[in-house]
């Protein structure tokens, strides 16, 4: 009814296809999240490359270890005490060693029958594979029950240019510290190759927090390449536990680099009456034309309580110009404050162009 | 027993005021191919639509679309079908059922009415949507395959995983993320969806041993580390991130979209 009554309120000069809605009580103003949620991984990839006969894959002793081929190659598991899985041996004399197989493309893993080594409790030593391959060979081992994980992210998750990013990895066992670790990363442009090695930092001297807490970062200040679009990144950790046991662990994080499509004025942001409505407006430097949509999410400025939101379709031409949108007054209790979630997202190619939280006064 | 007061509630005005129904099937991501009305029906398995629309007798649409695409261009695809066949015959009652990504899809197209101007048309006759293991929040599997890709590999091109394409990238938690918090509605902080979306959530891996893509579930869970239950592709916390909880399934990421392991079809029937 509240929706209804508010469309039935809009002047006929606004846009048609603008459309407002409520929140439900109890939700609340809820900033974009800085970053991606931390990938956990118990696990590694290597490559195995043609040339090489043997692929060292350790073992930190505190779990099973999955081994998986990403192609059914002829290969020997051999473990720190010699035991093998033979190539063709669906499982090992003492049944700690199997083998089982299934087909990539029924994961969407790509076509070809993939291969899977169990091993079902890990020694803390080097585990080797043993095979000969004509192309490359993708292996993954995880040790699902592991207590070792590294975590990792990139920040800002909607990155605009000139932002710099943050790259970070947290290595734990159980709730400890893992410490001297080597921890790299590599980042790679949608649908681009990935660059150089960048070694990551626990000093307390690169944005990692205090030195020697497990945590391992690096800021960059810009991206290795002018490339819009889904960054990933591909961090590398390897070092020892506090046991002594070799470990290694690769993780992944992501951050969308925007294509500087536009430039939302912060400062132009300002809410005034209209009738029964309050108009927001902001100033916008437009540099790529296009279809854009300008979304507004209101809140209440003491309690951050989300009252309404709006959102304005617009096909807008290169240049500076300015954007409104109306809430009904009704939706937005009254408030002579609010605080203000303003957007501006590219239609065309999906993309933030601008974001901006503010508080203004209602006039 | 909302949903089931719903269901009688809107049964009673179809009968009165002569709705037509119709269901429509949005399947998930995976290659180009299932762009083919062929292939998109076989995602489900004969059994399934047999089983959902009441023996055929509700009538259905499968849409088929490039599976490899962003959720935007499926969505594109989606709409022109379910426009066409909606005018075509008449049908002001849709009850949408999805699996997988096809959830991320119909929510691209609920939280961006005006994006195409089949998309509110469409929105106004959908009556509910039953989403099958959505990664509404991502999925780690799709993580992995990013990490896995080709794009680490100095000196070739060889997309070794060879599935690291638009509609995996979409999938990542790192996408979901960001697209949750700028372009879709539903999730937490963010305006609602204009219909209501059911989720479905699978919680098993072993559902045949007999079947290989059990041990491929079973694997890809066990490496990427997903948190609390999954299927083997999406976590529970995922599927369950937008939306209301209808049920949960033991039957895994294969076995969720068909009604042989779990009688899902069965259950979807239960709205008409």
């Amino acid at each position: 009814m509240k929706i209804l009554l508010a469309l039935a309120l809009f002047p006929a000069s606004l846009f048609a296809a603008d459309s407002v809605g409520t929140f439900a009580p109890g939700d609340m103003l809820t900033p974009p999240a800085a970053h991606a949620p931390a990938n956990v991984s118990r696990m590694y990839a290597r490559t195995l490359t043609p040339g090489e006969r043997t692929l060292d894959l350790p073992a930190a002793g505190d779990s099973s270890m999955i081994v998986w081929t990403m192609r059914a190659v002829s290969a020997r598991l051999v473990t720190p005490t010699g035991r093998t899985l033979e190539p063709d041996a669906v499982q090992s004399s003492d049944r700690s060693l199997q083998r089982f197989r299934f087909e990539g493309s029924d994961l969407g893993f790509g076509k070809g029958q993939q291969q899977v080594m169990h091993v079902a409790r890990t020694e803390a030593a080097t585990y080797r594979l043993e095979a000969a391959v004509q192309e490359p060979v993708t292996v993954v081992a995880a040790e699902p029950e592991s207590r070792i994980t590294l975590s990792t992210w990139a920040a800002p998750l909607s990155r605009q240019p000139g932002e710099p990013v943050t790259l970070h990895a947290e290595l734990r066992e159980g709730a400890d510290a893992l410490t001297e670790a080597r921890v790299t990363a590599r980042l790679a442009p949608a649908n681009g190759k990935a660059g150089e090695s960048i070694e990551l930092f626990d000093d307390g001297r690169h944005d990692d927090g205090a030195a020697n807490d497990g945590v391992y970062a690096i800021t960059l200040n810009d991206l290795p390449q002018d490339a819009a679009g889904l960054w990933q990144v591909r961090f590398e950790a390897d070092g020892r536990t506090a046991a002594g046991a070799r470990f290694a662990r690769t993780g992944s994080g992501e951050l969308m680099a925007e294509r500087d499509a536009a430039r939302l004025d912060a400062a132009s942001i300002h809410a005034t009456v209209h009738g029964e409505n309050v108009r927001i407006t902001a100033s916008v430097d437009v540099r790529i034309a296009g279809n854009y949509r300008f979304d507004v999410i209101a809140a209440d400025a003491t309690t951050r309580a989300a009252l309404a939101w709006a959102e304005a379709p617009r096909a807008l031409t290169a240049g500076p110009t300015e954007l409104s949108v109306e809430i009904p007054l009704a939706l937005l209790a009254n408030k002579e404050s609010l605080r203000l979630d303003v957007r501006l997202l590219g239609m065309d190619t999906p993309g933030v162009a601008g974001r901006v939280e503010r508080e203004v006064s209602v006039r | 027993m909302k949903r089931a007061l719903a269901v009688l509630l809107l049964t009673l005005a179809a009968v009165t005021a002569f709705a037509k129904t119709g269901v429509v099937f949005i399947h998930g991501k995976g290659g180009a191919n299932l762009a083919q009305a062929s292939v998109a029906r076989a995602y489900w398995g004969e059994d399934m639509l047999r089983a959902s629309t009441k023996g055929f007798t509700i009538p259905y649409l499968v849409c088929g679309y490039d599976g490899t695409q962003y959720m935007w261009v499926a969505g594109n695809q989606v709409a022109g079908q379910i426009y066409n066949w909606m005018n075509a015959n008449a049908i002001d009652d849709i009850v949408i059922e999805t699996h997988s990504f096809g959830g991320v899809v119909i929510r691209w197209i609920l939280s961006n009415p005006t994006y195409d101007s089949r998309y509110q048309p469409i929105i106004n006759r959908i009556r509910w949507v039953n989403s099958i293991a959505p990664p509404n929040a991502g999925s780690e599997a799709a993580n992995l395959a990013g990490t896995l890709s080709g794009s680490w590999l100095t000196g070739w091109m060889v997309d070794l995983v060879g599935q690291n394409n638009d509609a995996t990238k979409n999938c990542s938690t790192g996408s979901m993320t960001y697209y949750n918090q700028y372009y879709l509605k539903g999730s937490a902080g963010r305006p609602a969806l204009p219909k209501t979306v059911y989720n479905i959530a699978g919680t098993g891996l072993w559902n045949d041993f007999v079947h290989a893509e059990d041990y491929g579930l079973a694997t890809l869970s066990g490496v990427v580390g997903m948190p609390g239950e999954d299927d083997g592709m999406v976590s529970q916390y995922s599927a369950q991130a937008v939306g209301v909880v209808w049920f949960t399934t033991l039957a895994n990421h294969h076995h969720n979209r068909r009604n042989d392991y779990k009688k899902i079809g069965d259950s979807l029937a239960t709205d008409f």
